[in-house]
């Protein structure tokens, strides 16, 4: 199984498209970051710059739902490319076992994929710190401690590709679905919810869906109070409830779990042809 | 039981039904591939319920499983199994929803405690008020269990109207969702009892009077005006205190004409409370109250007043003769006198861009308006100004500036404090002893836009927030009187706001201080607002509910306009 976990390894770093639609979402993400921070608000009265640690609560999720595309289309695209070329035919017709076929083509894309999501979201927010600094708005230590967590729901979303991928035995499929996620979930940010009754359900009961659980965790409770001068001043809980954190885990834990055996029971009584 | 999720039930049901179907196809064409739909039954379950899961709903989540079962294995006649028995399954949603006590239930008693605890965290004026946290937490927790059990949503705003009460705070109140408008107002307009025929206020000379009576009571001898000494053989204010609403804060809403017909304080200021003491004693009784008066020839009488209706009529009515103002739109003039002109103020908000800016130059449109206004009035001969700031709601302390800088006398004027924003503690600043650090003094600078002539207040308890800060500027000013039956509200921190499913909660949470530091106007402990004591109080006698409740006078204006022509 090594050597497949190597060789899908070996096609995740090499694979142009994978590069092209990464470096596309990170460029995209920075221009949204920094336009967004130096631009007037609504009233046309310019804003001050904000330290990183004061912007993340504004747009961290934004940047999140856009990373979530990266990590998809890396898993469809290369747990799927070899049902493309017939890769995974040949190694079966070679006496290879199905179990390992797809366990040597899920686990690398388990792997890959939450740590490309988490660098997608996490670089343009270090380079907007470098440029106009990190400030302490927000403990890092808790930061970092949400970053960890949505490793869980990042590594069930990409679970959820590797199971539509063995399935479907097409790539876009997996990322489409999540693709879709990503628009709706803009348009419900935009429309405060309400353009989909499920969206509702899924900023309430985030756990119900890894996109949500994994979006849900770049969302800081905000209180906000200002003074006589209309400076406003935020106050930000950034603690998680226990109950949140091990929702997250074992409903990460479970979906994968499902997921992964649901994707190798197709596979496995799947006809190759 | 809701018709999404009794279609969402049929549609998973009939769906397993199809999977059965299904795999007789499958059999027949050999096909591993039809077993795949067995996959979509959670997705049915789970998702199309645009409220999301419920734990009534627990067959539907476990019948699906079951039918997902199914994909797991190769044998047609065990997926055709585990496919019925899932369908049988689903179809206990359909007594465990309806039988359910707790099926879509919604979560006052999570909500009250999320509201409180951000309340309690924010709330400005803890000290100030002498709140104690644990002990509200203690009275109201039961109270709120005990909603969230039975689902009554009337209850809940009831509930919440007490709670708010507590604060003594104008800002402090409670708002529930639109679809319990019906329930609150309700749950308000029963727990206000029957309607008897009047009426009863609180009169200066510290008398009770009855006041918009029925005219089928005066068989009985009872008219407006009339004195009422006892309220089925208790003083009407210690009939009032019996009430479940005294003490509360809350209001009714009239959907279709987006109004508040009843608003209840419980009142920053006790001298505000002390005169609408005897208003809910109107609704209390049983079949019939007994009602001792002094009748016309000066004896004290008895009669026996039976039910006829609900007393929310007739105090929704009470209060919009009590309440009322000059009826034209906000901001908006009218020639009162052959010397005065009235300006009406509802809200202090001009608009929404000037409403978000903290500069003075934001309202110089507004400012425009209202000197090309008077000027126009002068030209006509008008020498004075009544601003009528009854049932104020509030709103920008910006806006108030600018209009009192216009009829301020030349010079500077100060306004109030601001207070300083501790950014490591994220909390106002305190100093040593506990009181808030002073921040920058706000000032304005005067125009005497009148010269020599004068300006008269008229306020009311609902003159509340920005409302009651424009009433102590205007209490400084020596060309100008503020008038009311009573004072202001006494409430001028400005606010923040938490939501939650069922309803939000407004309490103060921006620090407003005054000249020498502390709390600007709201009431302490002692439940003595600062501000008010500068107004002219003008009797509620026998003259005041005769013109009111007689004639249809708005008698604060006709005393403002016989003030003027006095002096």
């Amino acid at each position: 199984m090594l050597d497949i976990m190597k060789c899908q390894f070996r096609t995740i770093r090499s694979k142009g498209i994978i590069h092209i639609i990464n470096i596309m979402l990170l460029l995209t993400s920075i221009l949204l970051l920094f336009v967004s921070a130096m631009s007037a608000d609504e009233s046309g009265t310019e804003k001050p710059i904000l330290t990183a640690t004061e912007y993340i609560p504004k747009a961290l999720q934004l940047i999140m739902g856009l990373s979530m595309f990266g990590g998809t289309c890396l898993t469809a695209l290369s747990v799927s490319d070899d049902f493309g070329d017939k890769t995974i035919y040949h190694e079966l017709a070679a006496g290879r076992k199905r179990s390992i076929s797809f366990f040597g083509r899920a686990i690398p894309a388990l792997i890959a994929s939450p740590i490309v999501c988490t660098a997608l979201y996490m670089i343009p927010f270090i380079l907007y710190g470098i440029v106009y600094g990190w400030g302490n708005a927000l403990p890092t230590g808790n930061l970092i401690l949400r970053a960890v967590l949505a490793l869980f729901p990042l590594v069930r979303m990409s679970a959820f590709c590797v199971m539509t991928s063995f399935i479907f035995k097409q790539s876009l499929v997996g990322s489409l679905l999540f693709s879709m996620y990503v628009p709706m979930f803009g348009m419900s940010m935009v429309l405060g919810g309400s353009f989909l009754p499920f969206m509702n359900v899924a900023t309430k009961l985030p756990w119900l869906t890894s996109a949500s659980n994994f979006v849900n965790l770049g969302n800081f409770e905000c209180w906000t109070t200002y003074d006589l001068g209309l400076n406003q001043f935020f106050t930000y809980n950034t603690e998680l409830s226990a109950s949140g954190i091990a929702l997250t885990i074992v409903c990460s834990v479970v979906m994968t779990a499902v997921y992964l055996l649901i994707g190798y029971h197709s596979f496995h009584v799947d006809d190759m042809n | 039981m809701e018709l999404v999720d009794i279609i969402d039930v049929i549609v998973c049901i009939v769906y397993c039904m199809a999977l059965i179907v299904l795999s007789f196809i499958s059999e027949r064409i050999k096909s591993p591939k039809w077993k795949l739909l067995h996959l979509l039954v959670p997705i049915g379950a789970l998702l199309i319920t645009k409220h999301g899961p419920d734990w009534a709903l627990l067959p539907l989540y476990i019948g699906s499983v079951i039918a997902l079962c199914g994909f797991f294995t190769e044998k047609d006649k065990l997926r055709r199994i585990l496919a019925l028995a899932g369908a049988v399954c689903m179809a206990f949603s359909f007594p465990t929803c309806i039988f359910g006590k707790q099926y879509r239930a919604k979560s006052y008693l999570r909500d009250f405690e999320k509201m409180f605890d951000t309340m309690r965290e924010h709330y400005v004026l803890t000290e100030h008020k002498g709140i104690d946290w644990d002990a509200l937490y203690d009275r109201y927790e039961p109270q709120f269990r005990d909603i969230d059990r039975r689902q009554d949503a009337g209850a809940n705003a009831l509930a919440w109207g007490a709670f708010c009460g507590e604060f003594h705070d104008g800002h402090v109140s409670y708002t529930c969702n639109y679809s319990d408008v019906d329930a609150q107002n309700k749950a308000i307009n029963d727990a206000l009892g029957n309607d008897y025929g009047l009426s009863v206020m609180h009169c200066s000379d510290g008398s009770f009077v009855a006041v918009n009576v029925d005219e089928r009571l005066a068989e009985y001898g009872i008219r407006n005006g009339t004195v009422i000494t006892a309220w089925d053989g208790k003083a009407p204010d210690e009939v009032s205190r019996t009430s479940p609403l005294f003490g509360s804060s809350l209001f009714t809403y009239d959907k279709a004409f987006d109004t508040i017909p009843i608003r209840l304080d419980s009142c920053p200021d006790i001298d505000n409370e002390i005169f609408s003491s005897g208003l809910l004693c109107g609704g209390i009784g049983g079949d019939s109250v007994e009602v001792t008066f002094i009748s016309k020839n000066g004896s004290e009488q008895t009669a026996e007043l039976p039910v006829a209706g609900k007393y929310c009529d007739r105090l929704a009515d009470t209060m919009a003769i009590l309440n009322q103002g000059v009826n034209v739109g906000n901001l908006q003039w009218k020639k009162v006198g052959d010397t005065t002109a009235c300006l009406r103020i509802k809200g202090m908000s001009y608009d929404s861009k000037s409403y978000s800016s903290a500069d003075d130059s934001a309202y110089d449109e507004m400012k425009d308006e209202i000197r090309e206004k008077l000027a126009e009035y002068q030209s006509e001969g008008v020498t004075d100004v009544i601003i009528d700031l009854r049932d104020n709601s509030g709103g920008s302390p910006h806006m108030v500036n600018g209009i009192v800088s216009m009829f301020a006398p030349k010079g500077e004027h100060y306004c109030l404090t601001n207070c300083v924003w501790d950014d490591e503690n994220k909390c106002w600043a305190k100093n040593e002893d506990g009181s808030y650090v002073r921040g920058n003094d706000i000032t304005f600078d005067g125009e005497q836009l009148l010269g020599d002539g004068r300006v008269i207040v008229i306020v009311n308890s609902n003159s509340v927030s920005a409302a009651d800060m424009m009433t102590k500027e205007m209490e400084a000013l020596d060309n100008a009187t503020v008038i009311g039956f009573t004072g202001p509200n006494g409430s001028s921190q400005a606010v923040g706001y938490t939501t939650s499913d069922t309803g939000s909660l407004c309490f103060s949470n921006c620090v407003v201080l005054d000249e020498d530091g502390s709390i600007m106007i709201d009431s302490g402990t002692d439940r003595q607002s600062s501000d008010g004591d500068g107004v002219t109080i003008i009797p509620f006698d026998s003259e005041a509910v005769k013109a009111l409740f007689d004639n249809g006078e708005d008698y604060l204006l006709s005393k403002a306009l016989s003030m003027l022509e006095h002096e």
